[in-house]
């Protein structure tokens, strides 16, 4: 007797004719925010040079410090100005602050600020920070590389997560997990688990020396999304239509999802964010000088599931931030890190029945921004609710969430992309078209 | 370097209990040159086949034996059932009736060794008490999570010994700590101490080696048998999760249950009673999916270990016990630690009558479960 595996019961031809609805929409919403902006078409005459409204705070690359760079590169800032700041302002004024906004700059907190190292220095540095030894032996990556002060800044930083992994696990161990100490015992643990291995990941990028990586910006005020979203699990494969929506106004952020299953067994899913972000920029959609950020979010969903005969409605807060890693040290410039944590109540309904029940929201990330593009990250998330759930992690199975990796790009314009895979009980990947508003460039 | 390639093959993996699933379809198969047997349901594991004798390790109060013998395997046979329950005789089918034998030598209450005159052919053999499909009242014990508590396990089964009159013990897993062969050897030991015989599934815990050990003497970890009217059914959920060939398996079983009083018993809770430890399941939806068949086929009792402690609740509406009081390092601050529960049965419910609750606010045919301390 064999596992019954049930197929995809998605059709090609329902899932192009959805993929194409969605495309038509996007461009008519396109066509309709071009009419309604006419300056920001991109055949503009050249706007005015950088030399003579240079930003009061921020160099651009044409313009570095004489510290840093001047003696060796001599200022082409005159024949090759930084346009699109400079339009955006002159004729975007909706989207002025009461600063001009930084022109695109990925060096401007570490321009040649690292250490000069032969080559086999960094790629015997960065293969000795990726392996076991530098998993365990905190900061040797950049030991090698010759950056002490780093060194000992991300083995601090390794002993802090350390110490908050067993301030958060023994607890929870000796207690067996009792649960008057979950909270705050188990967050410090997942939170502390983030931190260790943020720090290992900039001991690594540290070694290899990337420079001028890229420079994060501001969300976008408005963006729209569709894509597909496959999962397989053990007991079936899925193909899911996703659509998104997602509006920012001023600290205030909304976003709404969609995901639309149509086969014999409907799947249908949805929910409904409020943000409101602490600290940080604005959704200007901007070049900024630190995408660092604090955002509380709650969030409701629903998710009717034909197959497996349930209805759940979940209903979770969360705190989520970002820090930009110059913070810690110059030389991870454009690079990030992530924390969040929060927590949830769900209701799943069956047929004569339904069931309550608590959720831990942790998650932690690793990335860097992609130059003029995007960002990219790694992650790790404590839920286990999601379509991924947890990764089969032999002994710890049960306790552990899922993994995964997630690529945000501007393709061209207003369009943007979105890829992510993620590894738990189930692979999840995901693949969207974004249509966004904000700056073109 | 080897566990960091185990793990990262368990991470690519969706079903990494699939092996297994299959694997322990071969419990309750045996073959020598001149004899057959199969074990119905696989509810026994075939420990010795050798020249005349047959050696079982029962999973279940109640087995059927199917032994097919040549010539020359035909004459006296011994056939020795471990882990039964003390009352059980061998009776061997002979067209439509039985022809009973009794037990010979006295090698504690759990072991029926019985001799009997075979020819060769296809014989059916039943072990088991006679009241075993009679439906009635009778009580049984449930515990698990032993862990590193094995050396002192005999601690437990001697209170066991003292409730009155519990037909055996059903076990939600982790009785080993390591699934070292030595703990299984341990429990083995311990099991003396024990006047009735113990039926359990496996654990997180048996999976910290090969699981055929767990198999090899004990029997298959997802498989369901029937006593006095009320349906026992085990599953495998030792990596936090049911594979599908199992979950499949389990769909069948519990529906064919659904008119009578129905057990479930697997390690790990679908869903954590307190949601933010996740004790459970890896996935939440696994968790509701299994949930919704429970409910589905109206069992009546869900029996979990895992979490060492004890909590009564109800998952999606079905009562629920979590008894993880074995010895194994127990939660703290809870106010119990060793402990095992006694479950009262009175399968002589009408189904009306079955699905309507008792005082107790469990089902008609589930009459009570008390909680009994060890510490």
């Amino acid at each position: 007797m064999r596992a019954r595996r049930v197929a995809p019961q998605v059709s090609i031809r329902s899932v192009v004719v959805r993929w194409f609805s969605c495309l038509a929409l996007v461009a008519m919403l396109a066509a309709d925010a071009r009419a309604d902006e006419p300056e920001a078409r991109a055949d503009e005459p050249a706007p005015t040079p950088a030399p003579e409204q240079p930003s009061p705070t921020t160099p651009t690359p044409e313009q570095p410090t004489p510290a840093t760079t001047a003696p060796k590169q001599p200022s082409p800032a005159p024949e090759q100005p930084s346009p699109a700041p400079m339009r955006l302002l002159d004729h975007e004024p909706r989207y002025q602050t009461s600063m001009p906004p930084p022109p695109y700059n990925p060096g401007l907190h570490c321009d040649q600020c690292r250490p000069r190292v032969k080559t086999w220095q960094r790629v015997f540095g960065t293969f000795v920070a990726a392996s076991p030894v530098g998993f365990f032996a905190r900061g040797i990556g950049s030991w090698y590389v010759e950056d002490n002060r780093t060194a000992k800044r991300l083995a601090k930083i390794a002993g802090i997560g350390l110490g908050m992994m067993v301030a958060g696990g023994v607890p929870t161990g000796v207690t067996g997990g009792n649960p008057y100490v979950l909270i705050p015992f188990v967050p410090i643990l997942v939170l502390g688990t983030g931190v260790w291995m943020q720090s290992w990941f900039s001991d690594i990028f540290n070694a290899a020396g990337v420079d001028k990586i890229g420079q994060p910006r501001a969300r976008v005020p408005w963006a729209l999304e569709g894509g597909l979203v496959w999962t397989r699990d053990a007991y079936r494969d899925r193909a899911l239509f996703r659509g998104a929506a997602r509006v920012a106004s001023g600290r205030l952020e909304l976003g709404a999802t969609a995901y639309i299953q149509d086969t014999e067994e409907t799947y249908l899913a949805g929910d409904l964010s409020i943000g409101v972000r602490l600290l940080g920029a604005e959704a200007s959609g901007h070049w900024l000088e630190d995408g660092s950020y604090l955002l509380l979010r709650g969030v409701a969903r629903m998710r009717d599931d034909a197959a497996d005969r349930v209805q759940v409605t979940t209903g979770e807060i969360e705190l989520a931030g970002r820090l930009d890693l110059y913070r810690i040290s110059k030389v991870l410039d454009g690079s990030f890190a992530e924390l969040s944590v929060g927590g949830g109540m769900e209701r799943a309904a069956f047929e004569t029945a339904s069931e309550k029940g608590g959720l831990l929201l942790g998650r932690f990330a690793y990335g860097v921004y992609l130059a003029r593009r995007g960002e990219a990250q790694v992650f790790y998330d404590h839920r286990r609710d999601s379509f991924a759930g947890g990764i089969a992690a032999y002994r710890a199975a049960g306790f552990v969430g899922s993994v995964g990796a997630m690529l945000d790009l501007r393709i061209s314009g207003r369009w943007g992309m979105h890829a992510e895979l993620e590894i738990g009980s189930a692979w999840v990947t995901s693949l969207g078209l974004r249509y966004q508003g904000g700056p073109r460039r | 370097m080897n566990r960091v390639l185990v793990l990262c093959l368990l991470a690519a993996c969706t079903r990494p209990s699939e092996d297994r699933a299959y694997r322990e379809l071969e419990v309750g198969v045996a073959k020598i040159a001149d004899a057959d047997v199969i074990v119905e349901g696989g509810l026994a594991v075939v420990r010795e086949l050798t020249d005349h004798k047959l050696e079982l390790w029962a999973n279940a109060p109640d087995i059927v034996v199917q032994l097919d013998l040549a010539d020359t395997a035909a004459g006296e046979w011994t056939v020795i059932v471990r882990n039964s329950l003390p009352d059980a005789v061998l009776r061997e089918k002979v067209g439509t009736g039985y022809t009973q034998t009794s037990r010979i030598g006295d090698d504690g209450p759990t072991v029926a060794t019985f001799q009997l005159q075979l020819s060769s052919g296809l014989h059916t053999l039943r072990i088991g008490p006679l009241d075993a499909e009679t439906p009635g009242e009778f009580q049984i014990v449930a515990m698990a999570d032993i862990q590193k508590a094995l050396p002192t396990v005999n601690e437990v089964f001697e209170e066991i010994n003292t409730v009155a009159e519990p037909r055996f013990v059903v076990g939600m897993g982790d009785i080993t700590e390591r699934s070292e062969d030595a703990e299984y050897e341990t429990f083995d030991r311990q099991l003396a101490y024990l006047r009735i015989p113990f039926y359990t599934t496996l654990g997180n815990h048996e999976l910290w080696d090969s699981p055929d050990k767990f198999f090899n003497r004990y029997g298959r970890a997802s498989f369901q048998f029937e006593f006095k009217g009320v349906m026992f059914t085990f599953a495998d959920s030792g990596d936090a999760a049911i594979d599908p060939f199992v979950n499949e398996q389990l769909v069948d079983w519990l529906r064919e249950a659904r008119s009578q009083t129905s057990v479930f018993l697997t390690h790990m809770p679908p869903i954590d009673p307190v949601g933010v430890r996740y004790g459970s399941f890896r996935s939440t939806r696994d968790g509701q999916r299994l949930l919704g068949e429970l409910v589905d086929a109206q069992v009546d009792l869900t029996l979990y270990g895992h979490i060492h402690t004890f909590v009564e609740y109800e998952n999606a509406g079905i009562p629920a016990f979590i008894s993880g009081g074995g010895g194994a390092q127990p939660m703290k601050g809870d106010g119990i630690d060793r402990h095992f529960l006694v479950v009262h049965f009175d399968a002589t419910q009408t189904d009306a009558a079955r699905l309507t609750p008792n005082v107790g606010g469990l089902p008609g045919g589930v009459r009570k479960v008390d909680l009994h301390r060890v510490d």
